[in-house]
């Protein structure tokens, strides 16, 4: 029985990080996303809406492997991006299928 | 085994923990400064875990939304089913106006839909963007629509027995004929125009094409559904004219392309449609009552029988119709320069 504070490695510190990365990545993704739904833009930013959830979605899972962090945060943040990488694709699916014109 | 302790087994357990005490004490203690460090830490912690999944759940607010309203109109066809009913309330409820469907622009908002679309009008040989609609509908409830109107001569958007163009041979006519045969007489003669005509009689629809001036198009033809003579419902609401269009429109989107159905048949399907949709077709229609159920009774009863059309042409040819016996009555509309070719 031992009482004391661990110094965390270097590589146990990043990967903690990543997870907060992950759910920093997701919150900035999905306030474009707002501001494409509100402002009602034409097209949809590509980048922040495919690429910027898959690299969310990679720093969640290297976020996943913390042992000694939470992996609150990279939960939060692998859901956020796959929520945006499914709503885009619904999107596209359903806005197919409404009026759909020749 | 006995149940009898050693007497030195209690001094030892006694020395043992004091022992214990004294090394925590000297070198397992955190020192206060560290005890702040570490709660400050989990407070910070704390503080930023519950901003982040705050701001995360306000931010998924209108993405969920909008995603649910998409879901909405998509399953089982909503939003093309009020696409349909809105475009063909136009093409039944308003004499010589069409739509090019595939323009038809939806614009979804949360729980909400705007169509908004182009309407035009045929005069002489060539088509005129009569106006354009902005239908917001909350879900499947729809507003009243947002019109512009760019004709010169529009129908009255408050439709009453006194502004009615088409008119029932039973029904008094309202406007000054001789004003209008000097209209049609006053205008040049390279000019075409479009004339709303009331007949003295009800005719069969393939009649009415024989009896037109040849150097003309007959555009729509309003049929009796035995409301018209007396132009009020049964609670004395005005009603307007309904028909269809008398030619075949060939393009792909518009129902009258005349591939699979006459425009009769397809004018008894859209008032079937209609009246399973009255709501929005009253709605969109200017008319605040259609009756509908009570009409299409009607034409089954008695057949399709036109009392009115409108007929578009150079107005030197519309002046002919003041000759005939057929025509009771003709409102002029919209007049264009030449392009009778």
């Amino acid at each position: 029985m031992e009482l004391e504070i661990k110094k965390k490695s270097t590589f146990s510190k990043l990967v903690g990080l990543a997870g907060i990365l992950s759910f920093v990545w997701g919150l900035f993704s999905l306030a474009i996303l707002n501001a494409a739904l509100l402002l009602k833009t034409e097209t949809f930013p590509h980048f922040f809406l495919i690429k910027n959830p898959m690299f969310g979605i990679i720093f969640g899972v290297i976020g996943l492997f913390t042992r000694r962090r939470p992996r609150l945060y990279a939960w939060w943040g692998m859901g956020i991006n796959i929520f945006i990488l499914l709503f885009t694709f619904l999107m596209f699916m359903l806005a197919w299928t409404i009026n759909a014109k020749p | 085994m006995s149940d009898k302790m050693n007497p030195n087994d209690d001094e030892l357990y006694q020395n043992f923990i004091k022992h214990t005490k004294q090394a925590y004490n000297t070198s397992h203690i955190l020192k206060e400064e560290d005890q702040r460090t570490i709660f400050n830490v989990g407070k910070n912690h704390a503080r930023l875990t519950n901003i982040f999944i705050s701001l995360a759940v306000l931010l998924l607010i209108i993405p969920v939304m909008t995603l649910i309203t998409y879901f909405y109109y998509a399953i089982g066809g909503r939003a093309d089913k009020l696409i349909e009913v809105a475009s063909n309330t136009i093409y039944v409820t308003e004499p010589n106006i069409n739509l090019e469907k595939i323009k038809i622009e939806d614009d979804i908002g949360l729980f909400s839909m705007h169509l908004l679309f182009d309407v035009n009008k045929r005069i002489g040989k060539e088509d005129y963007k009569a106006g354009d609609y902005d239908i917001f509908f909350a879900l499947d409830q729809p507003n009243f629509p947002k019109k512009t109107s760019l004709l010169e001569r529009p129908l009255p958007e408050i439709p009453s027995v006194e502004t009615e163009t088409l008119l029932h041979p039973e029904a008094k006519v309202p406007f000054d004929m001789w004003g209008e045969w000097d209209i049609l007489k006053g205008l040049p003669d390279g000019t075409v125009a479009e004339v709303y005509v009331s007949f003295s009689a009800l005719h069969k629809p393939e009649e009415i094409e024989q009896i037109m001036p040849k150097e003309t198009e007959l555009r729509w033809l309003a049929v009796d559904t035995g409301l018209e003579a007396k132009q009020v419902d049964k609670e004395g609401v005005p009603i307007t004219a309904i028909g269809y269009p008398a030619q075949v429109d060939s393009t792909i989107w518009s129902p009258f392309n005349g591939r699979e159905q006459t425009n009769e048949e397809v004018f008894m399907d859209i008032l079937t449609q209609l009246s399973k949709n009255e709501e929005v077709a009253t709605k969109v229609a200017r008319a605040k009552s259609l009756e509908l159920k009570e009409r299409i009774a009607y034409i089954k009863k008695n057949g399709i029988q036109v009392y009115g059309a409108v007929v578009t042409g150079p107005t030197s040819e519309l002046r002919k119709l003041e000759q005939m016996k057929e025509v009771r009555a003709v409102k002029v509309g919209e007049v264009k320069l030449w392009n009778w070719k």
